[in-house]
């Protein structure tokens, strides 16, 4: 920025600090537990309700009835079994998603970044390409073309979030070939390919990571948010996006099928927020200006 | 500086060339047009005719020409569920996601610069904490939930503002608030570690050394410089307030550009939704050649590196 050094925070490293922050890292890992062992978990089936037992209130209030502690919602599918469900999608499109884009991105960060000169040129104007196009229109349209779908959101997450892990990844291949131990597996005999995966990929893990830990949280709204406006995950799979377009008309009525996947976003959100700053801490706090 | 401008308008002209090929090609994928118009019982004749007369006997480039050539006029066909042409439909309806727009930009500014700069000047107070919470709920709070929070908590239990539809000017309060909280959080952020960067800069001690009013020293020396990085943020304001009048005009019923497009995705409306999606892109990319151009004219460092 404008003054180098003057404006350097110093921070003294702090003993808690080594550890990860502790309530976060248990509500990620009881998401996590929920996610992998859903049909185990739920009480009842996420899709299938009892149109007998529409719109039952949560626990606390008036109107609830046993087996439901949460409540149910128009279809009278049980929200705990939903939300638990839910979590599975969430943790899928984030782990696909971060993924592929991850994978995708490196790699032409890595070639833009080791080979430079025209492909360098050509990959960086691709990448200011895709960042000047809008994400979200780009989901609408997919969605009237193709049905919304797994796949679709998927989709949209890579076009959006590879380019900051190719722009990312070329910076650092840019230091990294510099290095002498580049130059001596060279001397070695070691082909270029090999010099990028073997001796130029390790070194990026970690930035890679902090990234990948940080856009957790953004993909999880992101599909919420594809799902809720009818262009991601298609209902009745109990996306917790899906679950709160669901509670939009009955907010009169039973505000709770909607406002309680919304809270179970916001907690899965910050928690994942507060972690991906620690793990930035811990393994790369130059990224901090990032 | 002028070279720059000229790569950055090149660069501009093909990202709109390569939005406008995504929506050329995505709407031809999905799948033959005559199957969907012709009637069963249509001849093999017939559907040729057809054929010729919406010109898809013709090579793809020059439907792709006719398309773009069309479009560049404002015309991109008639609305399948309004039987009206797309643009009529679109100029109706911008003046409202204008309007919704114009209270959150408001908002924005009026929240997240003056709570940035202060929370950056009482570094550790209570205002401090306050905006680093709010920015840390920000990121994680979905914008279409938050809506519908605020419906629960002003319409439905307060009754103090309606929460649907547009009309009378307080038919625009929840979805504005929603549509600026969606920014303020980055935008407040941003502001906050600007400001600290600059008030532990030398030109900033020597102005406190002079004696001038706190104000002034604030305003004039610290905020003007740390201004430059938050100018790049209007570009992304931008996008923040394009994402989020889709998801908020759907939560509320807000008869703008938003709103029309998620309707037209649920009647299989094309044109409608390449129309809007066209308009909606070129403003983006636009906006983005604006910023980018403004902060190169602001940041001498770019301004004669060219």
């Amino acid at each position: 920025m404008t003054t180098a050094a003057a404006g350097i925070e110093t921070v003294a490293p702090r003993r808690r600090d080594r550890w990860p922050p502790l309530v976060p890292l248990a509500i990620v890992a009881l998401l996590v537990l929920c996610g992998l062992f859903a049909p185990w978990l739920a009480p009842r089936s996420p899709v299938e309700g009892s149109l007998g037992e529409r719109l039952v209130a949560p626990f606390w209030m008036d109107g609830a009835k046993p087996g439901h502690p949460l409540g149910t919602d128009r279809h009278g599918r049980d929200t705990l079994s939903r939300l638990i469900h839910g979590a599975r999608i969430s943790i899928a499109v984030s782990v696909v998603g971060i993924t592929l884009t991850g994978a995708a991105g490196v790699f032409i960060g890595l070639l833009a970044g080791f080979f430079g000169g025209w492909v360098d040129t050509l990959l960086m104007r691709l990448v200011d390409i895709s960042l000047s196009l809008p994400g979200i229109l780009i989901a609408v349209l997919l969605s009237v073309v193709f049905e919304p779908s797994f796949t679709n959101v998927i989709v949209v997450v890579v076009f959006l979030l590879w380019p900051s892990y190719a722009r990312l990844t070329r910076g650092e291949t840019l230091g990294l070939k510099q290095q002498d131990f580049v130059a001596l597996a060279r001397v070695a005999g070691c082909g270029s390919l090999t010099i990028m995966f073997r001796h130029i990929v390790p070194n990026l893990a970690p930035s890679i990571l902090v990234l990948a830990t940080l856009h957790v949280g953004y993909v999880i709204v992101l599909e919420a948010a594809l799902s809720f406006l009818g262009v991601g995950i298609p209902p009745p799979t109990p996306s917790w996006g899906v679950m709160v377009a669901d509670g939009r008309g009955l907010i009169e009525q039973a505000w709770w099928v909607s406002i309680l996947p919304g809270i179970a976003i916001l907690v899965t959100v910050l928690s994942l927020n507060i972690l991906g700053d620690w793990v930035r801490d811990r393994l790369d706090p130059k990224l901090r200006q990032v | 500086m002028q070279r720059y401008v000229v790569g950055r308008l090149v660069q501009s002209l093909v990202s709109m060339f390569v939005v406008s090929l995504v929506v050329f090609a995505l709407v031809r994928l999905s799948g033959d047009p005559i199957q969907i118009m012709a009637p069963p019982e249509a001849s093999q004749a017939d559907i040729a005719m057809m054929r010729a007369y919406l010109g898809l006997d013709r090579p793809w480039a020059v439907q792709y020409w006719t398309f773009i050539s069309h479009a560049v006029r404002g015309d991109f066909g008639t609305s399948v569920r309004f039987r009206r042409p797309a643009m009529e439909l679109i100029a109706e309806r911008y003046g409202a996601t204008l309007e919704l727009g114009g209270l959150a930009v408001f908002i924005v500014i009026a929240v997240a610069l003056p709570v940035g700069v202060y929370a950056a000047v009482r570094r550790g107070s209570a205002l401090d904490y306050t905006a680093r919470t709010l920015a840390a709920l920000g990121q994680a709070v979905p914008p279409f939930w938050l809506g519908l929070l605020l419906v629960l908590v002003f319409g439905v239990m307060l009754r103090l503002l309606p929460t649907s539809g547009r009309g009378t000017p307080l038919h625009v309060l929840l979805p504005g608030i929603t549509l600026g909280w969606f920014a303020v959080a980055g935008l407040m952020r941003l502001t906050r570690s600007s400001m600290l960067d600059v008030l532990g800069s030398e030109y900033v001690k020597l102005a406190r050394i002079k004696g001038l009013p706190e104000r002034t020293v604030i305003w004039k020396h610290a905020f003007k410089n740390a201004a430059l990085p938050v100018v790049t943020f209007a570009a992304l304001l931008f996008v923040a307030l394009l994402n989020g009048s889709i998801i908020v005009e759907t939560v509320f019923g807000w008869p703008g550009l938003g709103l029309l497009v998620i309707e037209a995705v649920d009647s299989r409306d094309y044109p409608i939704v390449q129309a809007v999606v066209m308009c909606l892109s070129a403003m983006y990319i636009g906006v983005n050649l604006l910023v980018d151009v403004l902060y190169a004219y602001l940041n001498p460092k770019i301004r004669y590196a060219s």
